[in-house]
């Protein structure tokens, strides 16, 4: 693979952990102020079926 | 045509009026668990904008009955054969025209595009070994790119209608005569031949590719011809009425010369349409650099094309449609790189927000949708053989090599930047 195309691509897989990791860091700071049973992700868990 | 548009864009609005209930639910549901805005952007882009097209598609093509066969013809009919340094190729793709079984005569314009190999002394050697219902004429042009080749054979043509095949690219027997009855019967100003991977039992990266081909790419085709609108008639093998090609000027010095062509001549408001049985076997990329490079520069001829012709001054009220479709491609791109796969890495962090237990259902529905491709494609009696691995690597790893390669495509087109044909 040519090494702009290589560096272009690697960019994009950073760039996706990056959105992962900032989503994580949303979520769980969403959890820490409210950390009932009936936080989002905890309610997702427990019924997967409502989601895609 | 109309009715059959009205109807399968009407059920598609159905279907995404049904996901827009069923999103606004998951979306209440997830509450403040990810930002609104994003969370909109990824469901539009990775589910109800792909639901909405797809399955439009899908109405269309289950309600299109292709004509039985057209009239054969016997007019005679040019071949523009474009290579540089394709010295290994090139014989090939002149046996499987000199072979062709078609009712007029056929002459084959191989253009040598500065080759510095043995291209030359190949296309000379098909040349001797002509018979009487085909010919070979070298021409030279030694100007860099792949128009210029195109456009030099396109001074030489002397017929109704031509063709263009790829050097790396050989004719099913049959092909010539079936897209030449579907150009002459149909009136079309281009039509797009059905390709398949020549390689497709070789490395993993062809494999992928077959089904691209053969489920993906034919239904789109299919799809769009079935309107007179096919958005791209392929450089690989195609067909063209000559005096419309040469009233739009030919092709352009950019990198995806064929699509920006076929956006010019829907721009006139002419029909260009697709033939699944006139089938050819092209030579496609067995590794990922080359797969990658390939697919950058189909998405930057696509940004050319829509810099070229904009979706609103294009002829009809289909083709303006499909090109809106192209442009929105773009997100579902993006969508597919920065919402689907974050989603799965949150499905696997425990976190099955944005994809979850649902997906398999959509997963599901995607190969019914392949299904019906695949059967469509086995009744026109194409012989293809099956890879599971192919297959599973189609399924799975495909999309994000696609979308990477096309994000990539889209900048470039965007920075107006030039490459070489090589």
């Amino acid at each position: 693979m040519k090494w702009g195309n290589l560096l272009f691509a690697l960019g994009v897989a950073a760039a996706i952990l990056a959105v992962t990791a900032l989503l994580l860091v949303y979520i769980r700071r969403g959890e820490a102020e409210a950390p009932s049973s009936a936080t989002p992700a905890a309610a997702m868990l427990a019924a997967p079926e409502n989601f895609t | 045509m109309k009715t059959r548009f009205v109807v399968s864009v009407g059920l598609a609005g159905v279907w995404l009026a049904v996901s827009l209930y069923l999103a606004a639910g998951w979306v209440r549901a997830i509450g403040g668990a990810l930002p609104p805005g994003y969370l909109w952007w990824a469901i539009g882009g990775m589910a109800l904008l792909p639901g909405f097209l797809m399955s439009a598609m899908f109405f269309s093509n289950l309600l299109h009955r292709h004509p039985p066969g057209h009239p054969h013809t016997d007019e005679p009919v040019t071949v523009i054969l474009c290579a540089r340094n394709e010295e290994t190729n090139i014989p090939l793709a002149i046996r499987a025209l000199r072979r062709q079984k078609y009712a007029g005569h056929i002459h084959i314009l191989a253009v040598d595009n500065g080759s510095t190999d043995g291209t030359r002394r190949a296309i000379l050697a098909q040349q001797a070994a002509c018979g009487p219902g085909c010919s070979v004429e070298y021409v030279a042009c030694p100007t860099p790119g792949k128009a210029n080749a195109l456009n030099a054979g396109l001074a030489r043509v002397r017929t109704p209608h031509f063709l263009t095949v790829d050097a790396d690219t050989w004719l099913e027997e049959n092909a010539v005569q079936r897209i030449m009855d579907h150009i002459v019967a149909r009136n079309s100003a281009c039509v797009a031949g059905n390709l398949f991977a020549a390689n497709g039992r070789g490395r993993l990266w062809a494999r992928m590719q077959n089904y691209d081909y053969l489920l993906s790419i034919a239904a789109v085709k299919r799809f769009q011809g079935s309107y007179r609108s096919t958005l791209v008639a392929q450089g690989a093998f195609s067909a063209y009425n000559t005096a419309e090609v040469r009233a739009v000027g030919g092709w352009q010095e950019v990198m995806g010369e064929d699509i920006v062509l076929t956006y010019s001549l829907l721009q006139k408001g002419l029909p260009s349409t697709y033939e699944p049985r006139a089938v050819g076997y092209t030579t496609v990329p067995d590794t990922a650099g080359s797969l990658y490079s390939q697919r950058r520069r189909w998405a930057t001829g696509m940004i050319e094309g829509l810099r070229t012709v904009r979706p609103w001054q294009q002829g009809t009220a289909y083709s303006r449609y499909f090109t809106w479709v192209n442009l929105a491609v773009i997100w579902l791109d993006l969508a597919f790189l920065f919402g689907f796969i974050p989603g799965v890495l949150l499905a696997v962090c425990g976190y099955p927000c944005l994809v979850g237990i649902l997906t398999l259902f959509t997963a599901a529905v995607c190969l019914v949708l392949y299904l019906s491709m695949y059967r469509y494609q086995r009744r026109l009696g194409i012989p293809f053989r099956n890879s599971l691995t192919g297959l599973v690597g189609f399924m799975l790893f495909f999309q994000a090599i696609q979308s990477t390669a096309a994000l990539h495509g889209y900048l470039t087109g965007l920075a107006h930047r030039k490459e070489v044909w090589k």
